[in-house]
């Protein structure tokens, strides 16, 4: 018999390969970069801005460059500025909570269907199928709208409604190791099941997840601005959907409540996107596409 | 096309793909002629540019890197380097034509088989007569119910059924010179026979000249009467088939001949050739094959011997036969 | 197209046979939400709106809401499928039929969106893949990002904001103008007039996603062996890119468009909010406003059926343009 060397697990000094490459994938950088900033300034929300956001005023509807409010004003006078760096901090939380609570729940029901099969990856297609024929968003609107939209629970509800597509690319990637060479070395070494799956497959399945992470974040980011456009956001907080929605009504006074909290969430999911494509890149390294 | 006169002529071929690792010679400077009618085959292992010779015929490469450098291709007479590149467009399946190694990837999956082989007569002539025309491609291939078979998608064939469609497309415009590369690699042993004979049939009702590029020298034997054996970009030795057999003057044709497993004899292989072909970017000096070569002299480690006759149409480039006499 | 291996209508049927599941799915979850919302489910069937005690007694017979579970949820069933699906008293009508109104204007919204973005994506990516890593080929990359992550809403906003704002050019709001009362073809100008912001809001995602798979799948499809045997054959460039190269490429393509209907119908939603457009998503905001429960329920009902039909017809179309898929 001839030695295999993919009998032996693949190791985590791959990890320091994988680095490598995403550094070399603009997209990555630059998203890691937006992702960074955004970060920094959802943590430093308080020192960067000038005034509490929802502090309101009579200085209603002033453009940017108004004394005190280099972004203007909303029609309650709340400054524009404070509101978008404060808007990153709900942003961030649940676009990343969200987004881990997919994809921790995707990881395992994905690799429970993918490593059992049969009745339980049958009720996993049924279930993904049926998440992927109804609106994501009009079905966290309706739960919303009647569960309440605290912030917490808007973290449920998308990540909730999230974790299919986590599910299916994990499920795949474990049917394909199932059959690996060192699969079978594991079993025939006596380990149980939940062993294996923990330590042999899942490392691999890492790679692909992460990038699943990264888009997740990005779309529950625009998800949870969605919602707050409808005005279901968390009420006592400062989100950047909510703005765009009170935006709407004064659109044709004040673009400047629209323009800037609008440039925010762009920047944000732009960010997770290119981040998440960068981690593509790493994970699946093409030659020259 | 003119009866005096070779169909094909390849005269000091060189082609030249552009790598990261620097260019590489795969036609080094070959010449061949294949007169009106006649089947040639083209011999050699992978690497040894005889792919790369029938692309360089059809002008047709699947890479933007590889460029004809040097020589001369003509065919009935016309120079086909000197076309413009929509000249050469249209000479393409209508006076030389090219069929691939695999049936399977060489066709679109998603369009019907018959189509495929109507669309080069139709661009020539127009619909009306493309279908019949088609089908009787099909029919002179040995495809049986040839009309049923031009609805039929390719996943819906078998192999050799594939293979024969290919066949057809090729020939639906009556090309006077069809190059074969590998038709038979990828299919049974039993098909085999029946692409060879095939392809016999359509020289013999056609009239058509075929240049079959292969690596197994037993199709060679079949269909061929003349060989050229090639290596690392040039043409080692080059004979008619019976005598190429009989008295091999080449130590890489004796290698190649010896190393071939004989399908009535089922005699076991006697010798395998050491070695692998060379870094075609890195060519060894002298003759190419002097590291492989059983038979190798000090001479051969520094200059690379030209063609020497070895008989009325028998070529061999090796310095053992430079007492017989230059070419 | 030929009737290949499996005849279409068979396929369909199939396919038909496996909607049927996940219709019955969509009402599971319509029934699960109904049933474990905070409060009483008369008043989540009823909305915040005071309704007459009779209806409320009737509601809770013909809803079953003094039975045990399954008998509520088969209940439920029957009423859907009866198309009783509450009544809005926001709105003094039935549900089924208020939603039913507003599709009409929604699906106007969305082919126009989706015809949009399928030709500026499509085009945009095989020109992409074409001219690949030039400038065009990194700004339409850039363009694709970009759609990808500007929310709709704000993109109309931003619509809003350039082209009726500042420049007056286009109205901003509504289906038609409410100042005059167009008839006839200025009927259809008008109403054309007011759908080219709201449709070109909707379809930059769409073309984003459309246009960035089409590079790829040319891409793809164009480094394929059977486009080296096409140009062999001497087909037209044209021809080749065209009929060998976008029709391959365009399967997966056509899938994902079709398959991200889901996804098109919710940014349907945010646009209509933001023009005014009186089509199923204004509906939905409207009802969040008004805390009317009954239409919310009625139009995820309607919007989830109308995703699986659309399910329904891309998988049919796929099978029709792709013949392996039929087995």
């Amino acid at each position: 018999m001839v030695a295999d060397e993919s009998a032996v697990t693949p190791s985590a000094a791959g990890g320091r390969e994988f680095w490598r490459r995403f550094r070399r994938s603009r997209a990555g950088i630059i998203g890691l970069g937006l992702v960074v900033l955004l970060v920094v300034v959802a943590m430093a929300a308080p020192l960067l801005a000038p005034r509490d956001p929802q502090t309101t005023s009579l200085v209603t509807l002033n453009p940017p460059g108004t004394p005190g409010h280099p972004l203007g004003t909303d029609n309650l006078g709340r400054d524009i500025l404070s509101g978008v760096l404060w808007g990153s901090r709900v942003s961030l939380t649940v676009g990343v909570c969200a987004a881990a609570a997919a994809v921790l729940l995707g990881v395992f029901i994905g690799s429970l269907a993918g490593f059992y099969g049969g009745w339980a990856d049958a009720v996993l297609g049924r279930i993904t199928e049926l998440f992927q024929v109804i609106p994501r968003f009009v079905l966290a609107l309706l739960v919303v709208a009647l569960f309440g939209s605290g912030l917490w629970k808007l973290i449920a509800v998308i990540g909730i409604l999230s974790w299919p597509q986590a599910a299916r690319v994990v499920r795949g990637q474990v049917m394909a190791l199932r059959g690996a060479a060192y699969v079978d070395a594991a079993r025939v070494l006596g380990l149980r099941n939940a062993r294996i799956i923990f330590s042999e497959i899942l490392p691999n399945v890492l790679a692909p997840v992460v990038v699943i992470g990264s888009l997740d974040v990005a779309g529950a980011i625009l998800l949870e601005a969605s919602l707050g456009f409808f005005g279901l956001g968390d009420p006592n907080l400062v989100s950047w959907g909510m703005m765009l929605n009170n935006a709407q009504a004064h659109l044709r006074q004040a673009w400047w409540m629209s323009v800037f909290p609008g440039i925010a969430i762009s920047l944000a999911v732009l960010g997770f996107n290119l981040m998440g494509d960068g981690l593509n890149d790493a994970a699946n390294p093409r030659l020259g596409v | 096309m003119n009866g005096t006169g070779p169909l094909l002529l390849v005269e000091d071929l060189h082609t030249h793909i552009l790598t990261t690792r620097g260019v590489v010679r795969a036609v080094d400077g070959i010449s061949l002629s294949l007169p009106q009618g006649s089947a040639a085959g083209l011999v050699g292992e992978s690497g040894s540019g005889k792919t790369m010779t029938g692309f360089s015929i059809l002008r047709l490469f699947p890479t933007d890197a590889a460029r004809i450098v040097r020589g001369r291709i003509e065919l009935a007479g016309r120079d086909l380097l000197s076309l413009t590149d929509e000249e050469m467009r249209r000479a393409r399946g209508g006076d030389v034509a090219m069929i691939f190694q695999d049936p399977t990837t060489y066709l679109n999956p998603v369009m019907p088989v018959g189509q495929q082989v109507a669309e080069a007569y139709a661009m020539r002539h127009g619909w009306t007569q493309a279908r019949q025309k088609a089908v009787e491609a099909l029919g002179l291939v040995g495809l049986p119910d040839p009309g049923e078979t031009y609805r039929r998608f390719p996943h819906e064939l078998s192999g050799g059924m594939r293979q024969r469609a290919v066949i057809a497309m090729a020939i639906v415009c009556r090309p006077a010179l069809l190059i074969a590369d590998e038709p038979t690699t990828a299919v049974d042993v039993t098909i085999q026979a029946q692409i060879l004979d095939v392809l016999q049939r359509l020289r013999r009702e056609l009239g058509m000249t075929l240049l079959l590029i292969t690596h197994d020298l037993g199709i060679v034997a079949e269909v061929c009467e003349t060989v050229h054996v090639m290596y690392a970009g040039r043409i080692v030795e080059s004979a008619p088939s019976e005598a190429l057999f009989a008295s091999p003057g080449h130590p890489y044709t004796q290698g190649l001949l010896a190393a071939t497993l004989s399908i009535d004899e089922a005699r076991p292989i006697t010798r395998v050739m050491e070695g692998a072909v060379p870094d075609l970017a890195r060519l060894p000096r002298g003759c190419r094959f002097h590291p492989r070569c059983p038979a190798v002299m000090d001479r051969c480690r520094i200059e690379d011997p030209p063609a020497f006759r070895l008989g009325a149409h028998h070529l061999v480039a090796c310095w053992l036969h430079e007492e017989q006499g230059a070419p | 197209m030929t009737a290949g291996s499996t005849p279409l209508w068979r396929y369909a049927a199939g396919r038909l046979a496996q909607a049927v599941p996940l219709l019955l799915g969509v009402v599971v979850v319509n029934f699960l939400l109904i049933s474990l919302a905070p409060g009483d489910p008369v008043a989540t069937l009823l909305g915040e709106y005071p309704a007459p005690p009779e209806y409320v007694a009737q509601l809770r017979r013909e809803f079953g809401l003094d039975q045990p579970a399954p008998v509520r949820l088969a209940l439920y069933a029957w009423n859907v499928a009866r198309g009783e699906l509450g009544f809005s008293f926001a709105y003094r009508l039935p549900v089924a039929a208020l939603v039913v109104g507003r599709l009409g204007n929604t699906f106007l919204l969305m082919v126009t969106a989706l015809t949009l973005a399928a030709l500026v994506g499509v085009g945009l990516g095989v020109t992409a893949a074409r001219r690949r890593g030039s400038g065009l080929d990194t700004a339409a990359t850039g363009i694709s990002l970009a759609g990808y992550s500007i929310p709709d809403f704000w993109l109309s906003q931003l619509l809003v904001l350039l082209f009726a704002v500042f420049l007056g050019w286009l109205p901003a709001q509504g289906i038609r103008s409410v100042r005059e009362q167009y008839t006839g073809m200025a009927a259809v100008l008008d109403v054309a007039r007011h759908l080219i912001l709201p449709a070109a809001a909707l379809s930059f995602r769409y073309m984003a996603l459309i246009s960035r798979l089409t590079r790829a799948s040319m891409l793809e499809a164009m480094s394929q062996d059977f486009i080296l045997a096409a140009r062999a054959r001497g087909l037209p460039e044209r021809l080749v890119l065209l009929q060998h190269g976008l029709r391959n490429a365009a399967l997966p393509v056509v899938t994902v468009i079709g398959y991200n209907f889901a996804f098109v119908l919710a940014g349907s939603a945010l646009v209509e909010t933001v023009f005014g457009w009186p089509g199923v998503g204004r509906l939905l905001y409207d009802a969040i406003l008004q805390r009317d429960t009954p239409v919310l329920l009625g139009v995820l009902l309607m919007v989830s059926a109308t995703v699986v039909v659309v399910n329904l017809l891309t998988d049919l179309l796929y099978a029709a343009l792709d013949p392996r898929v039929r087995y």
